[in-house]
């Protein structure tokens, strides 16, 4: 039989984490049901579990004046109706699941369940969220975009527990987020697209742009975003079409029982054009 | 649990939905998928809105449960089981359980929701007979009778 | 009296829904039960060679073929599908054994050990495939489960006129019914009787199964119909097959065997809608009459027959629609495939026939350069007029009636004709469409025979003895009303007990909109006749029997006559705007009018419109089910999605009066009425908003960006 322990605090997480090798549970949302069998029966865990999503350590919301600290224990709802977190957040937020879920999910789980479906992902990547790792007499400090290593795949190593979630401190001109699920709540991503810009003296100042579903991983190229900064209207216009065509290029998706590769290779093309042909023209624009 | 303080002897990892129909006979909470997809298990955890198939009970140390079963002791539930059975918002019922649930989870947060915040509040009850107009309209009418009590 | 019938009461089994108190099927505990889970197929086509069981601990049982002392194929049409797998297997899921005991981790356990040895066949995966016949067929000699071919007039006279013809051929997907509870039954033996509970619209079917499967007199089974979770069709034949497993396992084991479904399971092995490809060509007259029309039909049965002839049958009725078509050939083919069997699914083949049709309508009209509404009012029957079986129409049909109040409450006429503003794409779209109300042509006189039992004990309270069961459609508060309102009693000294065949005759099963036109016709009937002994202290059991309209009459073999005593009609329009950037498409508008004769129970009768319409909307829309080499892509509540609260908005609906003579206080069937026409409209809007023509449903926002794109 599976053992299961419910810690105190977050050093004995990370003690009891050092010494067994065990399943993380923070809102269990995914694990329950990836690990479901029949009805009446307990659910399919392998090894030791561990039960997190109680520990006060990992649900702080704070803000330094550098960037917003996010507890990973943290639930999707708790981060909805904190007045701390940005509204593109909340936006985005409200996308996800059902109130049930919701309630229970955390964004730290979302995280290590590293689907590339995640629609927490887009956002993160574009805000260039770090995570705080922690295990027994160690932390680290890593780049999102370098945890998240395919499908599922995580650099996560045993012993170690997901603490925080770091995101630097910026104001943007605007906001575009489009997610486009199987229907208006309670699914799943086909493809989504969060796209951040600011503007000064009618030149590009900071373009972001994240796609997720569309391939392994959430794809965001700095590199692009940095050919398109410093741009003004003008000179947006003429390298469109080029930009555009070098964001095929990185954008793998593929078919699945949701949708196809076509289609999400289109849409996103489409939301590409709609978010760069539309910089100059408006101003705070959520859709 | 419904009011009354339990305890139970059992392994961490079993489903809270389990736990309820099996141990507790609290039937009220019905299993329409055990996906975390429809939500005809919701029972209201510290007064939030969760889909039971999903929760493992030992995250539950120290909570407080609601299920249909003893809600529908309180006088609240009265309001509620009112406006749906006069708006005519019941077909096969499967589903109601929970719907009742996301109902008091909204009305608890909101008490004067707007049609747009119930149709969010019950974002994650499927329900395949009524097309939801219907229930939404009694979650509507529920409020408006439940002045105060919310 | 008929306005005081259809004033709302609460529905008598609201309460104990709302409270969590009803008992369905997994609420029930029978003691010393047995838990039994089915070891299905893994492979779409192949023989079984061998099966490997484990040692199976004490008090583990397997139930399979030869354990059946009676008969091993499930009575729905044909014979053809077994209850428990022989020699070979036809799809992924089909049931092999069942695996019981007491413990469901243990039977898991056995489940992952048992090893089949396969040879595999070459599969049949499609209509085409299954037409192209170049493999072994799955039924008879041409993988045809049934082929009909129905004609009226001269249509070859009318093809040699000088006339425009129009040609198109569209196609609609699977749909799973997705009821909240999954299917169920427990079968129990004691006193040398079968007991059988479970979640099902018709308990005589699974008695008839049971009584076969084991060999039983029909005497010795017992079918109780428990609190259902919703039908929709899908319970209708399906329980059977479960029913005569589990029956068999209880009277091997001779303990209670507890059969439950889970979802998944659920959604990948139970009956679906069947898919369809219909080509139509229509023959259009110069002052723009439908003069002919040439249908043919093609429908996936899946690997065993099931309902897959009545099906096909109601499709090509329904085929010609509202129009009055005097010349046409209409011919259907039902064909095996390797995949889940397709079956019963509210509109029973009508919601693919009407797609097809009123897309079509909508396609000549454009080519005819004429509003497609006014098109269709050219064309529409009218009392007198013969239907496409040549049965006359002798109801005055309201079809100006319900165009007219639609055309009013959307306000049609201006939005049709309205120039695109720029960018946005925006689609109004009207179906038109009816559905037969009770079994086809002389089923109910010569298949059913229904009869009902009207029982006024001595305490004066009347109980119903039918076997139609309440799946949440209202059957247990309409039809308490019709005797109560006829015997002049209050509803509350009604009684109707879920039924059981021990102690109600066979009134047929809850199918085709027949329960409140049929049955509780003849519950009017029967209440009528016990009305002046309704004050005295005497016990009295009054029998009805259906009795076959006067007049009436149909030829099974040619097809011709009178398909259906009475028909429902309506009317759907919508509208749309569909998203350039991404394909998606919201709804902003739902019409929907209705003749359903009238209304036992306006909110009841609201209920189904709300809630078929939104089943016909997911099946327009998001309800994708593919399968990859016979196995489902969509099997999970999460991949097969079904509409939730927020996906559409209000309905805006009206019901136009027309008692119908031979219904109880003029009512007729509403169950499928309130579905068959949505997609149909949905699709209609998407097209007119974007201005290309969508041939098939469901209308996923990838189809759109392959017909926007062009790349079709």
């Amino acid at each position: 039989m599976v053992d299961a322990f419910a810690p105190k605090s977050k050093e004995e997480a990370l003690e009891f984490l050092n010494n067994r090798q065990c399943i993380i549970i923070a809102g269990s949302t995914d694990l329950m049901v990836k690990r479901k069998k029949w009805s009446g029966c307990l659910p399919y865990f392998n090894s030791d579990v561990i039960f997190i999503s109680h520990l006060q350590e990992l649900k702080n919301i704070r803000v330094d004046e550098k960037c917003l600290s996010i507890g990973a224990a943290c639930t999707l709802t708790e981060l909805r109706e904190n007045i701390l977190m940005p509204l593109y957040f909340k936006e985005v937020i409200l996308s996800m699941a059902s109130p049930a879920i919701r309630n229970i999910a955390t964004i730290g789980g979302n995280i290590c369940n590293a689907s590339p479906a995640g629609d927490i992902f887009p956002l993160l990547y574009d805000l260039d969220c770090t995570l705080i790792i922690e295990s027994l007499g160690n932390m680290r400090e890593i780049e999102l975009k370098d945890f998240i290593l395919g499908p599922g795949k995580k650099d996560l190593l045993k012993g170690e527990l997901l603490i925080e979630l770091k995101i630097p401190l910026n104001i943007f001109s605007s906001f575009y987020y489009k997610k486009v699920g199987t229907r208006k709540s309670t699914a799943l991503s086909k493809a989504s697209f969060i796209g951040f810009y600011t503007l000064e003296d009618e030149k590009i100042k900071d373009v972001r742009m994240a796609f997720g579903a569309v391939g392994p991983t959430i794809v965001r190229s700095k590199h692009l975003e940095d050919r398109l900064k410093g741009l003004n209207k003008k000179e947006l216009s003429s390298i469109l079409a080029e930009i555009e065509e070098e964001y095929f290029k990185i954008i793998t998706p593929i078919d699945d029982q949701r949708s196809t590769a076509e289609y999400r290779k289109v849409v996103c093309q489409n939301l590409i054009g709609d978010f760069l042909g539309n910089i100059f023209t408006s101003t705070v624009k959520i859709t | 649990m419904n009011y009354k303080e339990v305890s139970i002897e059992t392994e961490p990892i079993k489903r809270l939905i389990d736990v309820l129909r099996e141990d507790f006979k609290f039937i009220g909470v019905k299993e329409g998928c055990g996906e975390g997809e429809c939500g005809a298990c919701s029972v209201i955890i510290d007064g939030k809105l969760i889909n039971s198939c999903i929760v493992p009970i030992g995250t539950l140390e120290g909570s407080k449960i609601i299920t249909i079963d003893g809600y529908r002791e309180i006088p609240k539930y009265e309001i509620v089981k009112q406006s749906f059975e006069e708006v005519g918002a019941v077909q096969c019922g499967f589903c109601i359980p929970g719907m009742v649930m996301a109902t008091e989870a909204l009305l608890s947060k909101k008490p004067r929701p707007t049609e747009g915040d119930i149709r969010e509040g019950v974002s994650g009850n499927l329900c395949r007979c009524t097309g939801y107009n219907m229930i939404v309209e009694a979650i509507s009418l529920a409020s408006e009778r439940g002045k105060g009590l919310w | 009296m008929n306005e005081k019938i259809g004033k709302p009461v609460k529905r008598v089994d609201a309460a104990e829904k709302i409270g969590g108190q009803a008992k369905y099927l997994a609420d029930i505990e029978f003691e010393d039960m047995l838990y039994a889970r089915t070891f299905r197929s893994t492979k779409a086509r192949a023989k079984i060679i061998s099966i490997d069981i484990p040692q199976l601990p004490n008090g583990y049982y397997i139930v399979d073929r030869s354990d059946v002392p009676g008969r091993n194929r499930v009575k729905i049409v044909f014979y053809d599908m077994p209850f428990f797998a022989e020699d070979e297997v036809n799809y992924i899921g089909e049931p092999i054994l069942l695996v019981v005991g007491p413990g469901r981790e243990e039977i898991l356990n056995i489940l992952l050990n048992i090893k089949v040895l396969y040879e595999e066949i070459n599969p049949i995966f499609s209509i085409e495939e299954a037409l192209e016949n170049t493999r072994a067929p799955i039924f008879g000699e041409n993988n045809a489960y049934a082929k009909y071919d129905l004609s009226k007039g001269n249509l070859e006279e009318v093809e040699k006129s000088d006339i425009r013809v129009y040609e198109k051929e569209y196609s609609t997907g699977y749909q799973e019914h997705i009821y909240l509870e999954t299917q169920g039954v427990v079968a129990a033996y004691a006193n040398d009787k079968i007991k059988i509970w479970g979640s099902m619209q018709c308990p005589y079917f699974i008695k008839d199964a049971v009584v076969e499967v084991l060999g039983f007199d029909k005497d010795r089974v017992q079918v109780i119909q428990t609190t259902t979770g919703g039908g929709f069709g899908g319970k209708e034949e399906y329980p059977s097959l479960i029913a005569g497993q589990a029956a068999v396992a209880a009277l091997k084991i001779r303990k209670p065997i507890r059969l439950i479904f889970d979802r998944a399971e659920d959604i990948e092995v139970t009956s679906k809608r069947h898919p369809s490809i219909i080509k139509i060509k229509s023959y259009i007259s110069f002052d723009n009459k439908i003069l002919g029309m040439d249908v043919d039909i093609k429908i996936d049965g899946g690997a065993y027959s099931g309902l897959s002839s009545i099906v096909l049958q109601r499709t090509m009725f329904a085929a010609t629609g509202v129009y009055n078509v005097k010349n046409m050939e209409i011919s259907g083919v039902a064909l095996a495939t390797n995949k889940v069997p397709s079956g019963g699914f509210r509109g029973f083949g009508a919601p693919q026939a009407f797609f097809a049709l009123e897309m079509h309508m909508d396609y000549i009209s454009k080519e005819l350069g004429i509003n497609a509404l006014e098109f269709r009012k050219l064309n529409i029957l009218k009392q007198g007029d013969t239907s496409s079986t040549g049965g006359v129409l002798r109801e005055h049909i309201m079809l100006p009636e319900i165009i007219e109040t639609i055309e009013n409450m959307s306000d049609y006429k201006k939005k049709i004709i309205a120039p695109k503003q720029n960018g946005i794409l925006k689609g109004i779209g009207c179906s038109l469409f009816f559905h037969g109300c009770g079994f086809t042509g002389s089923g109910e006189k010569d298949i059913i025979k229904a009869e009902v039992k009207l029982l006024k004990h001595v305490d004066k309270t009347v109980e119903i003895l039918i076997s139609n069961v309440e799946m949440g459609q209202g059957a247990l508060t309409t039809l308490k009303k019709i005797v109560a309102y006829t015997l002049e009693i209050p509803i509350n000294r009604v009684i109707f007990k879920n039924p059981d065949t021990s102690k109600v005759p066979d009134s047929g099963p809850t199918v085709a909109s027949r329960t409140v036109t049929i049955v509780g016709k003849l519950l009017q009937d029967a209440a009528i006749e016990m009305k002046e002994f309704i004050n005295d202290y005497i016990e009295l059991e009054i029998l009805k029997q259906y009795k076959h309209p006067e007049g009436f009459v149909w030829d099974d073999e040619k097809f011709q006559g009178d398909a259906y005593n009475t028909y429902a009609w309506g009317a759907n329009i919508i509208e749309v705007e569909v998203n350039p950037i991404t394909y998606e498409v919201s709804v902003t508008d739902i019409y929907a009018v209705f003749d359903i004769g009238e209304a036992i129970d306006e909110l009841i009768v609201r209920g189904q419109i709300e809630g078929g319409m939104l089943q016909g909307l997911g099946y327009a829309s998001m309800e994708v089910m593919q399968h990859k080499d016979g196995r489902l892509l969509q099997r999970t509540n999460t991949d097969y999605v079904i509409p939730t609260a927020m996906d559409f908005p209000k309905i805006q609906s009206k019901i136009v009066n027309n008692p119908y003579i031979d219904g109880p206080f003029g009512a007729k069937g509403v169950g499928e009425t309130t579905l068959i026409g949505a997609a149909a409209a949905y699709a209609l809007a998407v097209q007119n908003a974007i201005g290309h023509y969508v041939n098939k449903i469901p209308v996923t926002p990838e189809y759109l960006m392959e017909v926007m794109s062009n790349k079709n």
